[in-house]
Parts: structure tokens; sequence; C-alpha cells
């Protein structure tokens, strides 16, 4: 542009920010679903290829071992397909008109703890309530499922000892989980949530899940109108979970 | 291109992957294919380890591994074998899930010979093989 007898320039500046950040989201996803399920992949096509080529040359024995790898890595795919299918169907999430009565979320906690053998103890402030979420038997059993399984999964002895206050605020039911694991590095904190991150300076692969566990509670969450929030805690090892859920508004009868 | 001048019995092979199951299967296509009982580790720092007390033929290398990397590992192994002005480099070989084109020049920058996708087949893992044995 001349402007005056000199040349003049208009610079667009354009905030590319959030641009380049769904680039590197969609790589890193691109990146670990191909690792995800190549590996257990790995561990049916590698040796089934072996067996097609050598079966004449293999023992009965040999074959064995190789049919129980077989079986080991097609255990892990469908654990990993399905985990993923679990994330994908809660973008579905449709709710439940009837809703799911708060009351009875604490014999749904020591179901769950009994379930997988952790320890777990519920302080309840809902005593007398008739408070209903939105929410389905299915998603408030996936998301305790998934947060005690994270607790013993991060827990150095796999042993952790669980403690859930559940109380009504607002109109919202909170739940506060505590666990006695590990402390996580605050700027990974608000990063536990994505999918397939993994806490780790390098991704392995090898972390037992597929890395969607939070990310799949986060959108049955989200769907209900609620949150989650991860922190350290203050007084010893271990982490905060605080799960916020809108209580569903009670119709008038006529 | 660097070949396997050695006869079979003779070659030291190295399996570094922190999956057990994929350890065990290239052991046994390793066993098949050169007729050699390979050793394994289970991440990058054993493996540079081992590569400094014992020198390897060839090294299959996982690329995404706890503690070190398979990158790294490589990068390590071969300037530790140029700084002792070693004849002949060991042959690393990446194994990867995640075969995209910046893995792959990634791999060839860390001094990698050639690098396998996962899945592995046999028969593909057989052909790269025996074109590295020289006749």
């Amino acid at each position: 542009m001349t402007w005056g007898g000199s040349s003049r320039y208009l610079v667009y500046i354009k905030d590319c920010t959030l641009q380049i950040r769904r680039q590197n989201l969609t790589w890193s996803l691109y990146s670990m679903l191909g690792h995800k399920l190549r590996t257990p992949l790995n561990g049916i096509v590698a040796p089934l290829s072996y067996l097609k080529e050598e079966s004449k040359e293999t023992s009965l024995g040999e074959i064995e071992d190789i049919l129980g790898m077989v079986y080991d890595s097609s255990n892990r795919l469908n654990a990993t397909i399905e985990q993923m299918f679990n994330y994908l169907g809660s973008f579905y999430h449709q709710g439940d008109e009837t809703g799911y009565s708060v009351m009875r979320i604490p014999s749904l906690i020591e179901s769950v703890a009994k379930d997988l053998s952790i320890s777990a103890s519920i302080e309840s402030n809902l005593q007398g309530t008739d408070s209903y979420i939105n929410a389905l038997d299915y998603d408030m059993d996936s998301i305790f499922h998934e947060l005690f399984k994270n607790s013993r999964k991060f827990h150095p002895k796999n042993e952790p000892q669980i403690n859930v206050t559940l109380s009504l605020k607002d109109n919202r039911l909170l739940i506060e989980l505590r666990d006695d694991g590990r402390h996580v590095m605050e700027d990974n904190l608000n990063q536990l949530c994505t999918p397939f991150f993994q806490e780790e300076s390098c991704f392995t692969g090898e972390l037992p899940g597929a890395g969607l566990g939070l990310s799949h509670i986060n959108q049955l969450l989200w769907s209900m109108g609620g949150s989650i929030n991860i922190r350290n805690r203050l007084d010893k090892p271990g982490l905060v979970v605080d799960i916020h859920i809108p209580l569903q508004r009670k119709e008038i009868e006529v | 291109m660097q070949k396997l001048s050695k006869v079979k019995k003779d070659l030291r092979v190295l399996i570094v992957d922190d999956n057990p199951i994929n350890r065990e299967i290239l052991s046994i296509l390793v066993d098949d294919i050169l007729q050699v009982s390979a050793e394994v580790v289970e991440d990058g720092c054993e493996a540079v380890e081992r590569a400094m007390k014992e020198f390897y033929d060839v090294i299959f290398m996982d690329v995404f591994m706890p503690n070190l990397n398979g990158l790294m590992a490589s990068e390590q192994i071969i300037k530790q074998q140029e700084r002792n002005q070693f004849a002949v480099k060991s042959i690393i070989i990446g194994v990867t899930a995640d075969y995209s084109i910046s893995l792959q020049e990634a791999c060839k920058r860390a001094g990698m010979y050639d690098c396998f996708a996962k899945p592995l087949d046999a028969s593909f893992v057989s052909k790269k093989l025996k074109e590295l044995l020289c006749a």
C-alpha cells in the first residue's frame, strides 16, 4: 500500500493460540490412539503371524504359550476398546427424568468399595433429604468405580484409604473424595481430565488403562451440569477430588 | 549399508521393551530367524547400561518407554560407540506403534538403522532381518 509517496504495510495480528492447542491435541490423540490400540494388537498379530509361518515346526507347549500371549493381549485390547466406547457414549448422555436419589449414594460407595476391595469411609450430611440429580445408575456407578480404581492405581502400595464426604449446598450435591496416594505436579492437575493424558514426562502407553477414565467422568458430569476439580492434599500425600452436581428442580404438583 | 558380517551363532541381540508380551514375541522371532537367544531389558536406561558393558550386533528398541525413551537411548549408545571408536556400530532397529512420518524422521536422527511398525508381522521381520545377514 502506498500512502503519501511512501510504502506502508497493514499487518493483521491474529491470536492462533487456540488453533495451535487444537492441533497439538489432535496430534496427541492420534498418537495415543495408535499406541493404545496397536500395542495390544501387536500381541495378537505378531504371534499369530508367527504361528501361521511356523506351525508345523512349533511344539504343542510353545503353541499353548503363544496362545496365552494372544489371549492376554486380546483382553487388553478389549478393555481399551470398551473404555473408548464408554468415553464416546458419555457424549450421548440422556439423563433420567425420574432422577437419581442422592440418598442412594452412600450405599453405592460402600458397594463399589467392596467390589474393588478398597477401604473407604463415608461422611454423609444428606440425612432426611429427598433430593435428586439428573443421572443414571450407570453414570454414578462409573464415576465411583473410575475414581476408586484411579486411587488404587496411583497409590504406592495400591492400597488406598479413601474418605468420601457428601453434602448439599446451594442446590448442589458436593462430593469430596480424599485418598492417601501421592501428589501430582501442579502443572498437570488441570490436565488430568484431558483424554489420553498420562501424568509422565513422556507417555509410555504402559500405564494400565487407556487414559480415558477421568475424561469419561468429566464428560458424564458435564452432561449432568456438574463439574470436577482435582487438587493435591495439603496435609499429606494424596489427592482431593471435588465434584459438584446440581440438584434436579422439583416439579410443582397440580 | 551396514550388514551383519558374523556367522549367525555369534550374533548378540538385545531387545528393549517395557511390555513383557512384546519382549517375548520378539525373542521368539529372533530365536527363530537368527537362531540366537536374545537378551532383554525393560527400558532405555537399562539398555544404555548394558550396551556400555557389552557389544550387541542388533538392538531392537521400543520407542516409547519409561525412564529413558528409545530415541534418547539410541543416541546415547551410538555416541558412546563413536567416542570409543568402535569399528562396527550396533544396528538399532526401532519398534513403535506410532508410525508417523515425523517419528520415522526422529528415529533416523537418533541414529536408528530402521524402524518397524507395530503390530509386527513375522514374515516382514524375517524378510528384513534376512536382508541384514550377509550370505
